[in-house]
């Protein structure tokens, strides 16, 4: 009974990772408009600017990236809530091969014992694929997590360059703090999916 | 899984969940739909057992778990409800409006925890949120006890099996050109619709009804016209044939 709640958990759990990912994939394509916007603003100031050129770039670099991590995340945890499904029914076949076993005479219970291995050996697999993509996943939401708080620490620089901006200074300082709370928003995604995976 | 809101009303909204590329081959490709209104979900024909994590994956961008109220299974087939052993264990205090003649059949899926509404022969209406929905009936098209779902604000049938089309992977989600697909539905509604007279019973009654868009379980959505040009193809059409009759 106790397996059959950890797969129903973990299921649910992978199922909620790929949910939260899909939200924090389309942010970072907010992300991206605004590095771009960004990057046109610091265009336009030209030499006002000139130290956030490099910054912008980078800004957009990160949002790209972590689209395309998010997408892979989003993939991983549907293949990993599948699994957990298919562990989950291995596990409700072997519960109900017992029950078999027991209703079954001694003398007729070596087809009942060959399958139970054979379920177990199952059983086994599917676990070990499991944690093998847990952990590809966890490494990839630990990634995310350092791309957004370097994407906060140069939103701080960004505003700090941006007070010799002349004209453009409060478009680029506007321009920071969006770009700071997406981020904020996408580690909080990813704080919730780390979360959902650590229960 | 390819998630796509179909309807958006300012109550209400309608989403469909199908397209599926990871799916298992020989797995038959179906739609999934979800009608949400005032944070209420229902699911209509929810899907086969191996569709469940990419669809709870898919259904969770748009609702919390908690706020899935009700299952809707059109009949009895495995494609449209053997997922059923699964919601048991993760949906609380659910329910599954179903045809009252598979009640039986649908239990051998597993529901401990979900409750079973039967729906009368004559049909009847489920509420989610503020919303009314139709039962229209829909028998021996093509199971001997089938239901379809009429959302009379949005204006949108749900009409299981029938509409049906069987195409490759990756067709567009919307019929385009009537007459170019009426083959891919030829087929299937002549071998899996077993009766001429349940087909003209359904057509008279759905003609009665104002229908936007017309969304089954397989295939292709029916918009507008198309819509008519759908049940004027279908009343002509001799069913209950196989190759062999």
């Amino acid at each position: 009974m106790t397996q059959r709640v950890d797969h129903t958990q973990l299921t649910v759990a992978a199922a909620h990772v790929a949910a939260e990912l899909h939200h924090a994939e389309q942010i970072a394509g907010r992300l991206t408009l605004s590095a771009k916007n960004a990057a046109a603003i610091v265009l336009r100031a030209g030499s006002q600017a000139a130290g956030l050129s490099v910054i912008s770039h980078f800004y957009d670099e990160l949002a790209t990236e972590t689209i395309k991590l998010s997408q892979t995340i989003h993939q991983r945890a549907v293949e990993l809530s599948t699994i957990a499904v298919a562990e989950w029914r291995t596990s409700a076949a072997l519960t109900r091969l017992g029950i078999a076993h027991a209703k079954t005479d001694p003398e007729h219970r070596a087809t009942i014992d060959r399958l139970t291995a054979n379920s177990r050996e199952e059983l086994e697999q599917t676990e070990h694929r499991f944690q093998h993509l847990l952990m590809a996943l966890q490494n990839n939401l630990d990634t995310i997590q350092q791309h957004m708080r370097a994407v906060d620490v140069i939103a701080v620089t960004s505003r700090l360059e941006a007070q010799h901006a002349g004209d453009f200074r409060d478009g680029l300082i506007q321009m920071a703090n969006l770009i700071q709370k997406q981020a904020n928003d996408i580690k909080g995604h990813v704080s919730r999916s780390l979360r959902w995976l650590s229960q | 899984m390819l998630a796509r809101v179909i309807f958006e009303g300012d109550h209400h909204q309608w989403i469909m969940f199908g397209r599926d590329p990871d799916r298992p081959e020989r797995i038959i490709d179906t739609n999934q739909y979800m009608v949400v209104s005032q944070g209420e979900a229902l699911l209509l024909d929810p899907g086969g057992v191996e569709l469940f994590a990419p669809m709870l994956a898919a259904v969770l961008k748009f609702v919390p778990l908690e706020k899935i109220r009700l299952l809707f299974a059109s009949h009895q087939d495995p494609d449209i409800i053997s997922s059923l052993g699964l919601w048991d264990q993760v949906l609380e205090g659910a329910r599954l409006y179903c045809p009252w003649l598979w009640e039986g059949f649908v239990r051998h899926f597993g529901m401990h925890n979900i409750e079973f509404e039967p729906i009368p022969d004559r049909g009847g209406s489920m509420k989610i949120g503020d919303l009314e929905l139709t039962l229209v009936p829909a028998h021996f098209l093509h199971a001997s006890g089938n239901f379809h779902v009429y959302d009379p604000r949005a204006k949108i049938l749900f009409s299981g099996d029938v509409g049906a089309s069987l195409e490759p992977s990756g067709a567009p989600l919307e019929v385009e050109d009537f007459e170019r697909h009426v083959p891919t539905m030829h087929t299937f509604h002549r071998r899996w619709m077993p009766s001429n007279e349940a087909k003209a019973a359904w057509i008279r009654r759905v003609s009665a009804l104002e229908i936007e868009l017309m969304v089954p379980q397989h295939g292709r959505l029916f918009r507008g016209a198309d819509v008519k040009r759908f049940l004027t193809w279908f009343d002509a059409l001799e069913v209950g044939i196989s190759d062999d009759t």
